[in-house]
């Protein structure tokens, strides 16, 4: 429970509430405010619950299974089951086949900002190396 | 080498001092020693000091020289019932536990004096970084930095051991690399 990151926790819950509004503003539903709070503070409160068992799963996760491939694959892997069961639950809220078409279409901006940070991730991942390699060859130097 | 800028009486003294602890007095010198009341020179790094206190400015120079040149190199490890003379390039990383301090080294681990906290201040400039509460590690000798769950990274050796960076710590390393 140590290794749980609350910071991250907190994050999933902005993140949550940028999707929302991202659906809000993408649904015909128009501009109400007490609506929109409610979708706002709603959605942060899922990516609030996703982020806190995410951080209790992946702690749990042993060091020595730490591997690149591995790692990137897992966060995959979770970003696959989180927006899998977002379109689950919301076709069984939206209620109905009819529904899933807007739903999906609705979807793109979610796994766009997913894949973005995954993306993000991998950057960071091989700028890491670089500055590595660089510090490696400082130190020799000094 | 030092250049020495004062009366020629604290310059006697002074000058007799210094050869004792083997600095050479040479005029274009960069750095300089002046005794208050005499003008500084431009463009030269001076020290002032004193005329009472030439044997402190004295000391504290040799002091400064010596431990600029002779940094502490090599320490020594407890192995088997004998002692090692361990060089910090050959270190993998040190650990505390119960029983002291470890250091690892591709070959064995020691036994060491001391605390973490001193080595890390010891060999700050040697690429020793703190990557949780009992572990100090050589960054010349992580292979890979592997992102992991939960804000930590794992460190990849080049013998093969996988560190823990805990959360606290992977700032530090960060800031380390200028990430």
């Amino acid at each position: 429970m140590e290794k749980i990151n609350r910071a991250n926790i907190v994050k999933s819950f902005f993140l949550g509430m940028f999707i929302g509004g991202v659906f809000q503003w993408g649904s015909d539903g128009g501009f109400w405010i007490p609506g929109t709070l409610l979708v706002l503070t709603a959605s942060g409160m899922i990516g609030l619950v996703i982020g806190w068992i995410t951080e209790l799963a992946t702690s749990m996760l042993p060091i020595s299974m730490a591997k690149p491939r591995i790692y990137f694959l897992l966060n995959g892997v979770i970003s696959l089951i989180v927006t899998g069961a977002m379109i689950f639950f919301s076709l069984t809220i939206a209620g109905g086949p009819e529904a899933a078409g807007e739903i999906l279409s609705m979807l793109w901006p979610i796994l766009a900002i997913v894949l973005a940070a995954n993306v993000g991730d991998f950057i960071i991942y091989q700028e890491t190396h670089r500055r590595l390699k660089k510090y490696k060859e400082a130190i020799r130097g000094r | 080498m030092v250049q020495l800028i004062c009366s020629d009486k604290v310059y006697e003294k002074l000058s007799r001092e210094l050869l004792k602890r083997q600095i050479d007095i040479v005029s274009e010198s960069s750095l300089t020693l002046i005794e208050r009341g005499f003008d500084i020179p431009e463009g030269k790094i001076s020290i002032v000091f004193d005329a009472l206190d030439y044997m402190e400015a004295a000391r504290l120079l040799s002091e400064g020289i010596s431990r600029e040149s002779n940094p502490i190199d090599a320490v020594t490890g407890f192995y088997q019932n004998r002692f090692a003379v361990i060089s910090p390039k050959d270190i993998l990383y040190l650990e505390s536990g119960s029983d002291g301090i470890h250091c690892f080294t591709p070959q064995n681990h020691y036994s060491m004096k001391e605390t973490l906290q001193y080595y890390e201040a010891l060999w700050k400039e040697k690429g020793f970084i703190r990557i949780n509460k009992s572990q100090l590690v050589n960054l010349a000798h992580v292979r890979d930095i592997i992102p992991w769950f939960n804000s930590r990274y794992v460190l990849r050796m080049d013998h093969g051991a996988e560190l823990e960076v805990s959360r606290m710590y992977a700032k530090k390393l960060r800031e380390a690399l200028k990430i």
